[in-house]
């Protein structure tokens, strides 16, 4: 065995090669096998790809970083099952680009926050979160109400999407950018937060 | 004052286990004792809300579990430093190692009072200069009590306090896999 | 005048001072993070600061800025000394050393403008990624370069590291940022959902195996032995432990996901191979501490010795505490909260940045031509600095975990739920002000550390770079 090694340390390509093939073989088993896991790839009976308002509202959500706080993957644990209601599946995750499960808990988990507050208690909370959550510690988007929706890569946002097989019409992607042009950023947001969790 | 009773130590002719029933044996108790009675009757804050009480029965589990969980360490401890010697200090015994635990130790155990009132912001407060201390008499007890020149003390010091840490943390480990199995506090898992 | 007979050193010396400068923005970032913790008004409504794009900032500064440019600048510097040769193509080395700090600097400038592609520690946009992934072929090409034209026939251990650093990383970035753009800025990711997550803990775990730990080996396995002037103690175990860990560390990102909805057989295989991982990580400390042995008086007189030897404890405590937490029963806890946090920051303060600055204490009066560090005490002073500092901060972020975790899950007599989330978010604020203090602790001693190269430097007499001849290689080791 020495011996062998005493040949791949005095030759640097079989030092490259041998490093690259063995650092491969855990990535492949767990990468390639689960791209054809149905399980993984299948929607939950609900699951409906985002409207374009809502699609706008996830990437606001990306760019001003809320998952670095918020995770949006309930666990199937008793007590975070009462806290934040129904355990996540991935069948209502297949129209996630990227993924949002996050990794820390600053603030609650929104997996589930859909539905459970109404759009004005978002659009005061989003504004300044300690006129409605006194001890809160989350920054305020006041920006969010005064800045209109950026409309214009909307149609290739959509029409990408669905070349990645999210079951998009023609229509709604012809009818998008006038959808939502003239929507400010908080009504993206909203729209945004009041589906999370429904697709179960 | 801390030096001159590391060199009283090294000096005596104490036999290991005069040194352990005569003295850490005692000192060992005070953590789990304390830990009963802060458990059972004042229960584990956690910070805001009420603390968690425990049961009569789950205390006294928890406290004979703890307090042999110390002893082993004890020993453990003892017995590596013992094994860390042959490359650090040649010279050093059994006996010795046994020293350098009890010294070491010393501290933590009284600090153990602390359990009396569980609170995790409390035993940060009190218990971070203890460990303070623990570090420092480490290095300090080292080269006189294992009969070792200062520098090679150090190294040895070093490796000590990673092994005690790593023993620390794997505490901290075995506790949260206790609580998730149902010992301790009630945990919706 | 013959330039072949000469090390070149220019790119590296560049990239020393860009890894100070990545250390006090990056740091800086993180201590300002920490205070919009605990005084939220310190977002002060300005979406650049908010703590959401304030975050990637900071980690990125971190790992790449700084973590990046000390490890390509050690990378130029030992894999001549070990190869008894001139990098190959030295203005190759200087675009690398250029690019990636221009490279980084957009990068981390556009996620303060909210471009992002959020999936952690691979937040850089694809325009970014291109180019990175650019400049990192280049390092490749010029390390690869300089060991194939090398004088001295076995590739000496430093070098497999920073080569594991170099190949896998590059495989980890192009697939887990494959992505199709929809404009000039920004792109949606191949993958969906679970996939997505599996594909980001595979390269995000990994970004922690081969960037902050195979690449600081590789500086540590040529620092150390030349600090403490011996040999490495077990040239077998150093070949065991390095194949073991290429092997194992790849598969344990999905310990990251235990509980969520990926297949249940991706954590089990993580969690066993994370305890493995034990193993090759263990018997490298082994290794370092032997070799450490018999060079006794050095803590007393290398100053940037104490640094290494520190290191190697939070590396030893570190990848403990890592396999540990990737035990479910355990994670169940900790996932979510501080203990986490404070276990990437024992292992990124206290292992790498340790590592890099007792490197770099060691370093900086060779390549300036000085004869010793300005002031020795202002080193122990750093030392102390950043010891008390990391404690700190991995003390309270402990103590906050644990209770975060606990509160979370904990149920009481009648079946309800004890703590809401405001008291869970209410009790981590005192140790929240401790982590504050340990980080600010830590940055103190990375500006007076700045200070004490930068007399140093003042202090030296030469021109730089100072040229050091090549030596010449023993008979029985030629190529």
């Amino acid at each position: 065995m020495l011996k062998l090694h005493r040949t791949i340390e005095s030759n640097s390509a079989l030092l490259m090669f041998g490093i690259l093939i063995v650092s491969m073989i855990g990535g492949f088993v767990q990468i390639v096998p689960n791209l054809f896991d149905e399980s993984l790839h299948k929607g939950t009976e609900n699951v409906k790809p985002y409207t374009a308002l809502q699609l706008t509202g996830r990437d606001i959500y990306i760019r001003e970083g809320c998952v670095g706080c918020h995770s949006q993957q309930i666990r199937p644990l008793v007590a975070e099952v009462m806290r934040y209601g129904q355990a996540s599946v991935a069948g209502e995750h297949i129209y996630d680009r990227p993924f949002l499960w996050g990794s820390k808990r600053t603030g609650p988990d929104l997996g589930r926050v859909g539905g459970k507050y109404s759009d004005k208690w978002h659009e005061l909370h989003l504004t300044n979160p300690r006129s409605v959550v006194p001890a809160s510690i989350m920054p305020a988007y006041p920006w969010l109400a005064k800045n209109k929706v950026d409309a214009k890569d909307i149609t290739a946002k959509l029409e990408l999407l669905k070349w990645y097989g999210h079951p998009y019409t023609d229509a709604e992607i012809e009818q998008a950018e006038q959808a939502i042009s003239g929507k400010t950023e908080l009504e993206a947001v909203i729209a945004y937060l009041q589906v999370l969790g429904t697709f179960r | 004052m801390i030096q001159k009773s590391i060199k009283y130590l090294a000096d005596s002719q104490y036999s290991p286990a005069q040194l352990f029933f005569g003295f850490s044996f005692w000192l060992i108790l005070i953590p789990p004792v304390s830990a009963f009675f802060g458990m059972h009757y004042h229960g584990w804050s956690l910070g805001i809300g009420d603390p968690i009480l425990l049961s009569l029965t789950e205390s006294i589990a928890i406290a004979i579990f703890y307090f042999l969980a110390l002893i082993a360490g004890f020993f453990i401890t003892a017995l590596t430093i013992k094994w860390m010697s042959t490359v650090y200090a040649p010279k050093a015994t059994l006996k010795d190692a046994f020293a350098v635990v009890t010294v070491v130790t010393t501290p933590i155990m009284l600090g153990g009072i602390a359990h009396l009132y569980p609170s995790i912001l409390f035993h940060v407060i009190v218990l971070s200069p203890i460990f303070a201390l623990s570090g420092y008499l480490i290095f300090a007890s080292i080269p006189v009590l294992l009969k070792t020149d200062y520098d090679r003390g150090i190294f040895m010091g070093c490796s000590l306090f990673g092994f005690i840490s790593t023993a620390g943390i794997s505490l901290l480990g075995i506790s949260a896999i206790a609580w998730v199995h149902g010992i301790g506090p009630n945990l919706g898992v | 005048m013959n330039k072949d007979i000469y090390y070149t050193d220019s790119a590296t010396v560049f990239l020393i001072f860009c890894t100070m400068i990545w250390a006090i923005i990056g740091m800086s970032a993180g201590a300002y993070l920490a205070s919009e913790l605990v005084m939220p008004w310190l977002n002060f409504d300005i979406a650049e600061i908010t703590f959401g794009r304030l975050r990637p900032f900071h980690t990125n500064a971190v790992i790449f800025g700084f973590g990046g440019s000390a490890l390509i600048a050690t990378a130029f510097y030992s894999v001549q000394r070990t190869c008894h040769v001139r990098l190959f193509s030295p203005k190759l080395a200087w675009v690398v050393a250029i690019g990636w700090q221009i490279g980084v600097a957009v990068g981390v400038a556009s996620l303060l403008m909210g471009y992002t592609s959020t999936k952690e520690y691979a937040e850089f946009e694809w325009p970014v990624d291109v180019a990175v992934a650019i400049v990192w072929v280049s390092f490749g090409i010029v390390f690869f370069g300089t060991l194939a034209t090398r004088k001295i026939r076995p590739i000496y251990v430093s070098n497999w590291f920073y080569g594991a650093l170099i190949i896998v990383i590059a495989m980890l970035h192009i697939v887990n940022n494959l992505a199709i753009p929809y404009s000039w800025t920004q792109a949606y990711p191949v993958y969906e959902g679970a996939q997505d997550a599996i594909v980001q803990w595979w390269y995000g775990h990994n970004a922690v195996g081969f960037f902050l730990t195979a690449g600081f080996l590789g500086m540590f396995y040529y620092t150390l032995p030349k600090q403490a002037g011996r040999p490495v103690w077990s040239y077998r175990l150093s070949v065991i432990a390095f194949w073991a860990f290429v092997y194992t560390y790849i598969w344990v990102g999905p310990h990251h996901l235990h509980y969520t909805s990926i297949p249940d057989w991706l954590m089990t295989v993580a969690l066993v191979m994370s305890i493995i991982l034990i193993l090759p990580s263990w018997a490298t400390m082994l290794n370092a501490v032997m070799t450490m042995s018999g060079a006794w008086d050095k803590l007393r007189t290398d100053p940037g010795m104490k640094f290494v030897v520190v290191s190697m404890i939070f590396y030893a405590l570190s990848t403990f505490e890592g396999p540990m937490l990737a035990i479910k029963s355990v994670n169940v806890i900790s996932h979510y909260t501080d203990w986490t946090v404070g276990h990437v920051h024992s292992g990124a303060l206290g292992w790498n940045a340790f590592v890099t600055f007792g490197t770099i204490y060691f370093l900086v009066p060779k390549l300036v031509g000085a004869t010793g560090l300005y002031s020795k005490r202002l080193a122990n002073i750093h030392f102390w600095l950043a010891l008390m500092g990391v404690l700190v901060y991995i003390v309270a972020l402990w103590a906050s975990g644990v209770a975060q975790g606990i509160m979370n899950l904990a149920i009481d007599d009648y079946g309800q739920l004890s703590y809401s989330f405001v008291d869970i978010m209410l009790t981590t604020i005192p140790y929240h002000w401790m982590r504050l203090a340990g980080g600010l602790m830590f940055l103190s001693g990375a500006l007076l550390m700045t200070y004490n190269l930068y007399r140093t430097y003042a202090m030296s007499k030469h021109n730089l770079p100072v040229l050091v001849k090549i030596p010449k290689v023993h008979p029985g080791n030629e190529i």
